[in-house]
């Protein structure tokens, strides 16, 4: 059942909307049911999220008779960056992801995330899906502050998610849609994956993989939960961050998702004009490849690369 | 004076980013007060670019006849992003990131982190700092003094500038990345002069926040003039500021301006219907007060904020 949840006037003729897809067992009370929310497209450069929520709902439309909660499924909390390829909330150039949980009284962007949170609370969970931008590609991965980890590890290690990054709390991350959510009692998570502009569809099928096995374990869906790979926990090691120290082109020598020796070569950065070599990026540490630049041009300060170091 | 390259930026295909500053009494006694300006932080700042720039040529002119027209050491930053300025761009172009909350930055982080780190290692020392900026939304205000409520907030320096508002705003996480805050954090006394709208600017504002910056100047015995005095000014919180919304949205027309005394049941605009016309909406003002802040876009969306007006008791 497709909802209009909030319906704002846009100034010649269209209405802007939040717009979701409810399913829920038709068997019992829908009052009694639990809730879970799946969002994306919180930033509109970001489509790995669409692919999910279109398989997700694919499945859910073929095994009506497994669901046993509500699951509203919100594929473009911001449908005028999605269909704009604008990463922030366009015309007011804010990014959404970091005005929550706004305001009434407030601008557009804000008023937006006012609505948002008082659409989502109330969940039991929610799921937060984002690409990484187009700057750089990431492994599946879930991230959560280490204030809400105790919560949120047990369900994220149910997605059967490659990496868990527990980070420490910061307080920009605090205007967020997962802290707001976290906040309020709704058990959030935020997935990162894959690359902004695109669908990656081999990490879209896995994550509904694991949000069907997470629904199960949950009680929303009625099926036999798997044990499914435990992800990599960022606690049990350490994320090493790779910036540019010059400007140009970066070239990888390397595979995303590549082990990677201590010193060896991720690429370089190399000048057009002149031919020359500015830079070989070396790796800090044995670890994993995680996170890899995929938009070439770099400036001093530009991420190149995450590795992770430690246990797998 | 003394135009200083305060650092550089190397590009991957265009000219480097070079930070300028001018420094007014560099060879004052180490005693002497220290104050900052700065503008340019993004974009659409222009209004900021032209008031720091115009204060320059003020105090280089009479301090080349004056030796002792300065009183203390003065640096003014009048632009940073020159990148974005150039390209009609509001934020850092390579990856739309706002410089202004990346304080206190980090020389280790991503791009506009350590241009943040580089500028607050230069900005950090010092016992004023003054950030002129724009407001994020698409709206002509008076020039209003912005600070951020958190106990340590300079309210009697903030009239020293003179203008008709300060506005006291609330904390949000967001704040934690802006100069203003951090400068506060490191115990500079702070201020943010807001004004101006995006890509424009208005010489009346941006006279009279020349005129602010130069009376707060003379109220530090910063610099040796007279000035004219001020407005005593107005402080402003959530709790005094009506907000005043599109019940519709349409193509808006304003019918009055900053600073208009209004009376409660007087017009304030209207906003009609895009396709067929019509008026869909007269707004009017619900309190006695005087406006503050108007939306500047024809087009307007449903629930924006349309004016914001400052309660006063009328005679």
């Amino acid at each position: 059942m497709i909802v209009n949840s909030l319906n704002i006037q846009l100034p010649v003729g269209e209405n802007f909307m939040i717009r979701k897809n409810r399913y829920f067992c038709e068997k019992t009370d829908i009052q009694e049911q639990k809730r879970v929310s799946i969002v994306s497209g919180i930033h509109g450069d970001e489509l790995e999220g669409q692919y999910v929520c279109f398989l997700l709902c694919d499945w859910l439309n073929n095994n009506k008779d497994k669901i046993k909660g509500i699951i509203d499924i919100y594929p473009a909390l911001n449908s005028l960056g999605i269909d704009s390829i604008t990463r922030s909330i366009p015309f007011y150039n804010v990014d959404l992801n970091r005005v929550f949980p706004g305001r009434k009284e407030d601008f557009l962007p804000a008023q937006i995330a006012d609505a948002i949170v008082e659409e989502i609370s109330g969940s039991s969970i929610a799921i937060d899906i984002h690409s990484s931008n187009i700057f750089l590609r990431e492994i599946p991965q879930v991230r959560m502050s280490s204030a809400y980890s105790k919560e949120l590890l047990p369900l994220a290690k149910s997605l059967g998610i490659d990496f868990v990054w527990i980070h420490d709390a910061v307080t920009v991350l605090e205007a967020t849609f997962a802290h707001s959510l976290n906040s309020r009692g709704t058990k959030t998570l935020v997935v990162e994956m894959g690359v902004g502009m695109r669908v990656t569809q081999e990490y879209c099928i896995n994550l509904v993989d694991g949000i069907k096995n997470m629904l199960a374990k949950e009680g929303f869906l009625e099926l036999s939960p798997k044990e499914l790979k435990q992800p990599i926990i960022s606690d049990h090691g350490e994320v090493y961050y790779i910036n540019a120290n010059s400007a140009g082109l970066f070239i990888p020598s390397l595979e995303h998702c590549d082990n990677v020796k201590k010193n060896e070569a991720i690429g370089k950065i190399v000048s057009p004009i002149s031919g020359k070599t500015e830079e070989i990026i070396y790796s800090p540490a044995d670890g994993i490849l995680f996170t890899l630049r995929e938009y070439p041009i770099v400036y001093e300060g530009s991420l190149i690369a995450r590795i992770f170091g430690g246990d797998r | 004076m003394k135009k200083e390259l305060l650092f550089s930026f190397a590009s991957p295909s265009r000219d480097d980013l070079n930070v300028y500053g001018y420094r007014f009494g560099e060879n004052s006694d180490n005693s002497k007060r220290k104050i900052a300006i700065i503008s340019g932080l993004n974009g659409e700042e222009i209004s900021g670019v032209f008031a720091c720039s115009q204060l320059v040529r003020f105090l280089n002119e009479k301090s080349s006849h004056d030796i002792d027209f300065i009183n203390c050491e003065l640096l003014i930053i009048p632009s940073v992003n020159h990148f974005a300025l150039n390209m009609g761009k509001r934020f850092w172009p390579l990856d739309n990131t706002d410089i202004n909350v990346m304080f206190p930055g980090y020389d280790k982080g991503e791009t506009t982190q350590r241009i943040a780190h580089k500028l607050f290692e230069l900005l950090k020392d010092f016992d004023y700092g003054i950030v002129l900026e724009d407001r994020k939304d698409k709206a002509n205000c008076l020039p209003y003094v912005k600070l951020i409520k958190t106990g340590y907030e300079d309210i009697q320096g903030a009239k020293d500038f003179g203008l008709q508002l300060i506005h006291i705003k609330d904390f949000e996480p967001i704040d934690s990345g802006s100069l203003l805050y951090n400068w506060g954090v490191w115990e500079t006394k702070a201020y943010s002069i807001v004004f101006g709208s995006k890509n424009n600017i208005f010489k009346d504002d941006a006279n009279s926040v020349l005129d602010a910056l130069i009376r707060f100047l003379v109220s530090k015995n910063a610099i040796n003039f007279n000035i004219f005095g001020g407005f005593q000014s107005y402080v402003l919180t959530r709790e005094n500021i009506e907000i005043i919304k599109a019940k519709s949205a349409g193509i808006f027309k304003p019918s009055v301006k900053p600073s208009t005394r209004i009376k409660k049941g007087e017009s304030l605009g209207i906003i009609y219907d895009s396709l067929s016309g019509e008026i869909k909406e007269k707004i009017v003002s619900n309190i006695d007060g005087i406006v503050t802040c108007i939306y500047n876009y024809p087009l307007i969306f449903e629930h924006t904020v349309a004016f914001r007006v400052a309660k006063f008791e009328l005679e």
